[in-house]
């Protein structure tokens, strides 16, 4: 009888210890994933940080405000890797749209795609060092269109891969019944293909400007550090051992990945 | 229209080859003396100087062993969290977070791992609030160390969530939970279905993926640049150092030959692994 009964309440508490269980879990899993905004956050709200205070001892807004004051600088490299990441984004996704079609539809477009898969074999911050003469033979290093043409050798195979599984028989079968119904070969691309791929295209958007976004060693090489990207200047701030602002441009990098990883999944991935 | 067809493919094949066949060919040319401030005619002197060099055969197997180091755990771990623990994960709240750390890059991982690890860091602050060290050397050398601790870390941040997204992507996909319930219904126990029907199907699907990780670890530059050690080096920081020497010009031709040895190793590898693959489908 004793026995049933501690069997019955080991029954009923198993769905309770789960419940704690999980709780837990999920408290552990919640702190290992913010933790690190976190510690970067509060690392750029302060300006002293004395070994062995767990908090920093001035903890205001004074950093971010010199982002109006004589830390523009920081600003305007935002802005600079946003229209970088933009331009970058912008273009890899067009020509990895259009080359996608291209390739899946062409009788060797298998084996075509196979070489899109070869810039990715090498680190790009070698590759880099290895073209780094040409950027300089043409007048294109330490330059916006030299870092941007450099990002897209890297950033334009990406999407090309993306794309060539996207083209298929009955992305091709709508393009015939639009032209069987009298659309013209632009008709077709501006009022069917490119609505219908909004989910990719977006996608896409977002990956190669991530790319470009998180971009660092190749960046550097090219522009020699005079086309200055979020990236550069957290690496200068570490550099100067000024780790305030290093976390203070840390802060700015993450942000906006943040937000599209937001829209991403808000709205791409539910559409 | 087949004039346009064509001329695509040539700029697409212009796109993504030319510019390899160029920068292997002048690291090649630069290794052998043919081109660069100091050349002076075909010589195999700095093959003979580099081939034998125990820094970069030592940076190549440490490069191996953390790229082993930082993709096994990671891949395991991720394999847990979106088999085991895939409810908890993908519902409510918890669904956004998993896509949190997506939005880190790596410079960014190895700051915090610098600021979470080393003797000044975080966790040593925290220790010693605890009463577990009373003194700022007794906490262990996690960053710049001699196993790549810190470097590891800043991968298992990263590699952890990636791969755990794709698995939780592709368990849904491959309709596992549909598939775990035919193998029951058959006879196989929960956890049979588990390890002879999940795990595998998963690591099938995802081997490309978890491959063109690994080269992804391999070729990693920010984070052991700011979390290693001087030596070894990883082979992207050395092939970098080398090729970006300002004082010492006979570095130069140095960095291309690993350069070139990097790039051959990388391409036979990824041939290798990926045909692997295929045989086993």
């Amino acid at each position: 009888m004793a026995t049933s009964q501690t069997t019955t309440s080991t029954l009923k508490n198993r769905p309770t210890n789960r419940k704690v269980l999980k709780a837990l879990f999920l408290i552990c899993f919640a702190v290992v994933i913010i933790f690190p905004l976190l510690l970067l956050l509060g690392l750029s709200l302060s300006r002293q940080w004395i070994y062995p205070a767990i908090l920093p001892q001035e903890i205001g807004l004074m950093n971010w405000s010199q982002l109006w004051g004589y830390q523009k600088n920081l600003l305007s490299s935002m802005g600079l890797s946003l229209l970088l990441s933009l331009s970058v984004a912008f273009l890899a996704t067009w020509g990895g749209f259009f080359t996608g079609r291209l390739l899946a539809y062409h009788p060797r477009g298998r084996s075509l795609l196979k070489l899109a898969y070869l810039p990715y074999v090498i680190s790009p911050v070698i590759y880099a060092a290895c073209l780094k003469v040409y950027f300089i033979y043409f007048g294109l290093d330490a330059r916006f269109a030299g870092v941007l043409l450099a990002q897209l050798i890297i950033t334009y195979p990406f999407s090309v891969i993306l794309f060539s599984e996207y083209w298929s028989s009955r992305t091709l079968a709508m393009e015939q019944l639009v032209a069987t119904l009298g659309g013209t070969p632009q008709q077709t691309f501006t009022k069917v293909m490119i609505p219908i791929s909004r989910n990719i295209l977006l996608v896409s958007f977002f990956q190669t400007f991530l790319i470009s976004w998180f971009e660092y060693g190749l960046t550097n090489l090219i522009g020699l550090g005079k086309v200055p990207t979020l990236t550069i200047m957290v690496f200068g701030y570490l550099k100067e051992a000024n780790i305030y602002f290093a976390a203070l441009a840390s802060c700015l990098l993450v942000l906006p990945p943040l937000v599209l990883l937001w829209l991403n999944k808000r709205y791409v991935i539910r559409t | 229209m087949k004039k346009k067809r064509h001329l695509g493919v040539i700029l697409f094949v212009l796109a993504t080859v030319l510019p390899l066949l160029l920068a292997l060919g002048y690291a090649l040319l630069y290794s052998l003396g043919l081109t660069g401030i100091l050349s002076e005619g075909f010589t195999l002197k700095h093959w003979q100087k580099i081939l034998p060099n125990a820094e970069m055969w030592r940076s190549l197997g440490y490069t191996l062993y953390l790229t082993l180091a930082s993709l096994l755990p990671a891949t395991a771990g991720a394999l847990l969290l979106s088999t085991r623990l895939r409810q908890t994960i993908s519902r409510g709240k918890a669904n956004y977070l998993i896509y949190f750390p997506l939005a880190i890059p790596a410079i960014v991982a190895a700051f915090f791992s610098l600021q979470a690890l080393s003797k000044t860091g975080f966790f040593s602050r925290v220790l010693y609030q605890v009463g577990l060290i009373t003194q700022l050397n007794q906490f262990p050398d996690l960053v710049n160390d001699q196993y790549g601790f810190g470097i590891l870390f800043a991968h298992w941040l990263m590699a952890t969530p990636f791969l755990t997204v794709m698995f939780l992507g592709m368990y849904d996909g491959e309709r596992l939970d549909e598939l775990q319930q035919v193998s029951v219904t058959l006879g196989a126990s929960r956890w049979q279905s588990y390890w002879k029907v999940v795990i595998p199907v998963l690591l099938r699907k995802g081997y490309p993926t978890v491959v063109l990780y690994g080269i992804f670890i391999f070729g990693a530059y920010e984070i052991p640049l700011l979390l290693g050690r001087q030596s070894p080096e990883m082979i992207s920081v050395l092939a970098t150092r080398k090729v970006k020497e300002r004082y010492d010009l006979l570095q130069l031709p140095e960095g291309y030959v690993i350069a070139v040895i990097y790039s051959l190793l990388m391409i036979i590898s990824v041939l290798w692994l990926l045909r692997k693959q295929r045989q086993a489908l």
